[in-house]
């Protein structure tokens, strides 16, 4: 729900404004995605219906059990947690212990995401769904203007990010996270249960996706099947940007894409956002084909 | 005391059988070294040891305990840790978080021993906060063997720790390993530099062909025409 700007705010601190909650969107998928990257070694295409399951799933619960759709993003990303546990034990993990190719998980991850789309359009319909959230009035918050929602988004990106942070850099799991992320056979020298962080993983990973499906719905105020799916793309573009596989290039390369995208929605037509993003991207590969953020390991 | 006892060790790559029939026995407290040719099989026979390859054939004790079959992060925690030749480190984290994923299982007491393994590497000590990748070639090794004394482990197995390090520094490396038997540990090394294993360690086994060629103590062994062996001139085994 973009709200109309007054005709006194600035459109380029509104664009940045509008660019925060974009990139705070993002910046939760993209580290949940590069976090998986970075255990597994694999790139998981069926994140995308991860966020879109994790959407529909909040809005049933707020609708059902009516709960504050806050509470059911919580109780959604606590669900989210168990279905990517479960893809990894249950599929994921199987599959690569027979078939080590990389090239064969990529087909299954694309597989499993088909699969998603399809069952969410089964149980929910295919068609564009209103959300039920109430009409907020628009904050004046220094040059920007949101809602709200808007800014309830902000919060909890930079609160999961701050989660991340410390999760990675103060414990133990989070730094097994990092050293398998480097060196999984290293890993299981050492001692750490490798198959073990690999599911607590795809639990973290598996939460991210279900509240990054969340804010993005109630952000646009509809959803869709392929509402994910469409964001996969700008997802790989932060992730890319960043350097696969490390959290903090993914935080990073959210806030750039995040900005850019609706800062040039000033200066240009917005139905070109993405087209600025995937340039932006070639631009960066071009100039720095490692990513923004370049070091040692993936993590 | 008997600290490990591989008993006749078989590993295969699928259908080409590497190591046959192995066994290396090695004393608490004590060094040995396992030198031999390329393609050897030495360094499959310590991967089969660690857990990092599953055995075709053959037993592994550490003291009493039997590990054959394990997974390796179960046999780490039970006293045997492994220095891998190649990427023996975790790059992206820092001197002391490597030691931290070293000492991962341990439930007390890893600050102090942090301190006291960089005692025993005091060149780490300097650079604690450095991330491992941006550490020399030398002190990468060092940094691994630290980690590996993480867990207090009852047997070290170090994949040729020398390898690619200049000729002045390998027994600067050697002197390390030296002071990690002095600390109670027995270390197992495989060693492509003849000569350096004959020097520093008490105990030396000859590889060939995946198997045992000839053992014993080191001035026994250099005794030997190794040279002969190593080009495969050499007849009857010799034990």
């Amino acid at each position: 729900m973009v709200p109309l700007p007054s005709p006194c705010v600035n459109p380029y601190g509104l664009a940045i404004g509008f660019g925060l909650v974009t990139a705070s969107i993002l910046a939760i998928a993209s580290v949940g995605l590069t976090l998986q990257f970075g255990v597994t070694n694999y790139v998981n295409f069926a994140y995308g219906d991860f966020m879109t399951l994790g959407a529909y799933l909040a809005f049933e619960i707020n609708a059902g059990g009516h709960l504050s759709i806050w509470l059911a993003m919580v109780l959604s990303a606590l669900c989210m947690g168990v279905v990517g546990v479960a893809a990894d034990r249950f599929l994921l993990s199987p599959f690569t212990r027979r078939f080590p190719n990389l090239f064969y998980v990529l087909i299954v991850t694309f597989g499993l995401s088909l699969i998603l789309l399809n069952l969410i359009g089964a149980i929910w319909t295919p068609n564009f769904q209103q959300l039920p959230v109430a009409t907020e009035n628009p904050l004046h918050l220094g040059p920007f203007l949101l809602t709200p929602s808007q800014v309830a988004i902000f919060g909890t990106g930079v609160a999961l990010m701050f989660g991340a942070h410390l999760l990675l850099t103060r414990t133990k799991l989070g730094k097994a996270m990092r050293a398998m992320s480097d060196n999984t056979s290293l890993a299981t020298v050492c001692g750490i249960d490798t198959r073990l962080v690999t599911s607590v993983t795809w639990f973290i990973t598996g939460a991210l996706s279900g509240i990054a499906g969340s804010v993005l719905a109630i952000d646009l105020g509809t959803i869709t099947p392929a509402v994910g799916e469409t964001f996969l793309f700008v997802i790989f573009a932060s992730v890319i940007l960043g350097g696969i596989g490390k959290p903090y290039g993914a935080m990073l390369g959210a806030l750039v894409i995040g900005l850019t995208t609706e800062l040039s929605a000033v200066v240009i037509n917005p139905a070109y956002k993405l087209d600025v993003a995937f340039g932006l991207l070639v631009v960066v590969l071009l100039l720095r084909p490692q990513g923004i953020v370049a070091s040692a390991g993936k993590a | 005391m008997l600290a490990l006892h591989a008993d006749r060790l078989v590993a295969r790559y699928g259908p080409v059988t590497v190591v046959r029939d192995a066994t290396v026995r090695l004393e608490d407290r004590s060094l040995a070294a396992i030198v031999g040719p390329n393609g050897a099989g030495k360094s499959t026979f310590v991967k089969v040891i660690a857990g990092v390859l599953k055995p075709a054939g053959g037993r592994v004790y550490l003291g009493d305990e039997e590990l054959t079959g394990l997974p390796a992060h179960r046999i780490a925690r039970r006293g045997l840790a492994y220095v891998p030749q190649n990427a023996n480190v975790f790059p992206s984290l820092t001197v002391v978080e490597n030691l931290e994923m070293g000492g991962f299982t341990r439930k007390e007491g890893l600050r102090p021993r942090i301190s006291e393994v960089l005692d025993i590497f005091p060149d780490l000590a300097r650079a604690t906060k450095k991330r491992a990748g941006t550490l020399s070639g030398g002190q990468q090794n060092m940094l691994a063997m630290a980690r590996a004394l993480m867990l207090d482990p009852r047997v070290v197995l170090l994949d040729e720790p020398t390898a690619g390090l200049s000729p002045a520094y390998t027994q600067v490396v050697w002197d390390q390993v030296q002071r990690v038997t002095k600390t109670g540990t027995a270390v197992l090394v495989v060693e492509q530099n003849v000569d350096l294993a004959l020097a520093n360690a008490s105990y030396v086994y000859v590889f060939v062909a995946g198997t045992n060629h000839a053992e014993g103590p080191s001035a026994d062994v250099a005794a030997l025409d190794l040279a002969a062996i190593f080009l495969g001139r050499a007849g009857a085994r010799e034990h």
